[in-house]
């Protein structure tokens, strides 16, 4: 059935992006000066409030547009905020480890995320993330800040490239899967079957996952945006199992990474909670207005937006 | 591959055992998470540092602002009660509670994965606890 764009919820996303554009604008004047002292001046609940509103909206793009919280918040906040990098970090971990958390229950009960494929992947990947957590921390922050713009640019590019496969088919699974007996069948709502699905090319994703885990503790990004396809394109997992399972490997990632943060001293309640809180509100708004919105268009903002913030992350890199 | 439906839901039972104790602790830190949250901003309790004083320095990096202010780190704010009830500390336990739901959620379902004869999963569920709890005593990073 062909979807058709709700006209109120069209007005709903207009107005949300209205709402950053808004933002970057008034931002720009002070924040993208070239000491950010000059923007603390505002009294510090007006920040707090803003990056509630901002993250607000950003959660309710971020499920339009199919891609986890961290990988939106970092760059942008970052960006357009005067907090430090590594306090803008420390949040992201946890955005993104938060909204895995409150959604993992209910896609575990359905069969969605998997216990057997994320468990591998979430071992070596929480690994590597303690590991580039603490490079992040120990690098310099213009280093950081230029490597942040290089990596959100990738994946901008990459997102606006890559396909995605409903229900790949893997004829023969890889005998590391098949002892381990990472397989299973979940109930597909959409098509009122069940769909089995078996995995391969296990040891190399067990790479990528190690890769994967790094540059998400690295930059307090989530890293759904590379779970997902090496789940889905990569080891052929349904891409719905894939999106949920990529939940539960983030979870377990980002908490051993978020704890290197907090040793380090990059974690501030006063910037983590109202990130957690408007990320995961908008991202419930965001869940409710996905069958009413024309996703292809949002993803296409969020490309940009990402683009936009990678350029900015690359500039302030360069110390433009 | 696609089959017909199930008569019942092909979820394992540690999976439903994970499910259940993410789905409780879940709700609880995020409750938690608010209620400290209010009680540091609205200085409902004593804080160890000024909200003023984090944003002033917010712009440094963390080793120089906890130079400056000496917030609440690791487990420092466990030292004693007084230290531990605080808004700021206390909002900063509840970040500490989310990263420990996968801790308790996988201790949970370690047993699980044995009593159900998968004991590769109990394993790598064990040694997923044991990389966390490194992690959370911090020595990776002293």
């Amino acid at each position: 059935m062909p979807l058709t764009p709700h006209p109120k919820a069209f007005r709903a996303v207009a107005s949300a992006a209205a709402g950053i554009a808004v933002l970057f604008l008034l931002l720009p004047g002070t924040l993208l000066a070239a000491e950010p002292q000059s923007a603390i001046e505002a009294a510090w609940w007006v920040w707090v409030l803003l990056l509630f509103v901002f993250s607000f909206v950003l959660g309710i793009f971020a499920v339009l547009a199919g891609v986890g919280g961290g990988v939106l918040f970092v760059p942008i906040v970052s960006s357009f905020f005067p907090f430090h990098l590594d306090f803008v970090r420390g949040a992201g971990l946890m955005v993104a480890l938060s909204g895995a958390i409150s959604a993992g229950a209910p896609l575990m009960r359905k069969g969605l995320a998997d216990l057997k494929l994320g468990l591998p992947m979430a071992l070596v990947g929480s690994l590597s993330s303690i590991a580039g957590a603490m490079a992040g921390l120990a690098l310099p922050a213009q280093t950081v800040q230029l490597l942040l713009g290089i990596v959100i640019v990738v994946i901008a590019t990459l997102m606006f490239l890559s396909g995605k496969s409903g229900y790949p088919e893997v004829k023969v699974p890889d005998a590391l899967s098949k002892a381990l007996h990472i397989s299973g069948i979940y109930y597909e709502e959409s098509i009122k079957k069940d769909v089995s699905w078996q995995v391969h090319r296990t040891p190399l994703s067990l790479i990528f996952f190690l890769m994967i885990g790094f540059i998400g503790g690295m930059f307090g990004l989530g890293a759904g945006f590379a779970n997902v396809p090496v789940f889905n394109l990569l080891m052929g997992v349904p891409l719905k199992v894939s999106v949920a399972t990529s939940g539960l490997v983030l979870s377990i990632n980002g908490a051993a990474a978020a704890w290197v943060y907090m040793f380090k001293g990059a974690m501030l309640p006063l910037i983590a909670v109202p990130s957690i809180a408007g990320m995961m509100l908008g991202s419930k708004i965001g869940a409710k207005l996905l069958t009413r919105v024309n996703t292809s268009s949002v993803r296409i903002i969020v490309v940009s937006m990402l683009a936009v913030a990678g350029i900015r992350s690359l500039f302030k890199g360069f110390g433009i | 591959m696609k089959q017909e439906p199930a008569d019942k839901p092909h979820v394992h039972k540690e999976q439903l055992a994970y499910a259940g104790v993410l789905d409780k602790l879940s709700h609880f830190a995020i409750l938690f998470l608010a209620g400290s949250y209010a009680a540091y901003i609205f200085q409902l309790l004593p804080r160890k540092v000024s909200i003023a004083d984090i944003a002033a320095n917010w712009h440094l990096r963390a080793p120089l602002m906890q130079e400056k202010l000496d917030a609440p780190l690791g487990w420092s704010f466990m030292s004693g009660m007084e230290s531990f009830w605080r808004g700021d500390a206390l909002s900063y336990f509840a970040i500490i509670l989310i990263c420990m739901i996968p801790v308790v959620c996988l201790l949970v379902t370690a047993p699980a994965f044995f009593r159900e004869k998968r004991p590769v999963f109990g394993v790598i569920a064990i040694l997923q606890v044991l990389i966390l709890l490194v992690a959370a005593t911090g020595v990776l990073v002293r």
